[in-house]
């Protein structure tokens, strides 16, 4: 049961609200918005790896090809 | 017994860790579920495998022509993704897409059927005098 990726999202996903934070103080909202989407963007780009992985996979174990 | 006990925690942590990250942000809270509910999947299609070869094994001992069980494998991959799509699209709140997906997965399923039926229905006529 690997779920490191669980913990890098949560990672991502923390350091993206305290970013947020310090921009909205310091007065860059759009720059705090512009970090959200690539935040949302990095983790997207691991998790569509891991579905691909899901579908060999299952390809894999129900011999469908 | 004992494997359950790392998924049970995972979910667990992986509970406090969604509903964290949905304070300030819906899209990650969903991609975490979305991932989580994969990385379950690998946990759970290695045991999947298993049965899957169990029941071949079963099956060719009681001389079911395999064809007709490679629509059964393929039925219920097809079926699984489609409702594995359509709860994360309703979990998202978006209903509509979840309907769409699961009509699709229908069509994909009775696509596949097909052929069996039709094999069917040509040994019933076979039946007939």
């Amino acid at each position: 049961m690997d779920i490191t990726l669980i913990y890098r999202i949560a990672g991502v996903g923390l350091l993206i609200s305290i970013l947020n934070i310090v921009l909205k103080q310091a007065g860059r909202e759009e720059q705090a918005h512009m970090l959200t989407l690539a935040g949302v963007i990095v983790v997207l780009i691991a998790v569509i790896q891991l579905i691909s992985r899901l579908f060999s996979a299952v390809e894999q174990v129900f011999q469908v090809f | 017994m004992s494997p359950l006990y790392p998924v049970i925690g995972a979910t667990l942590l992986t509970l406090v860790i969604v509903t964290h990250l949905r304070r300030d942000g819906p899209v990650l809270a969903m991609v975490t579920s979305l991932a989580f509910t994969v990385l379950l999947l690998f946990f759970v299609l290695p045991r999947v495998g298993q049965i899957v070869r169990l029941l071949e094994e079963l099956s060719s001992r009681a001389g079911v022509r395999s064809g007709y069980l490679a629509v059964l494998w393929k039925a219920i991959a097809i079926s699984y993704l489609t409702s594995f799509a359509a709860e994360l699209s309703r979990d998202a709140g978006e209903k509509t897409i979840a309907s769409g997906v699961e009509l699709a997965g229908k069509v994909m399923v009775l696509l596949t059927a097909l052929p069996v039926v039709v094999a069917i229905l040509d040994q019933l006529v076979e039946l007939l005098p």
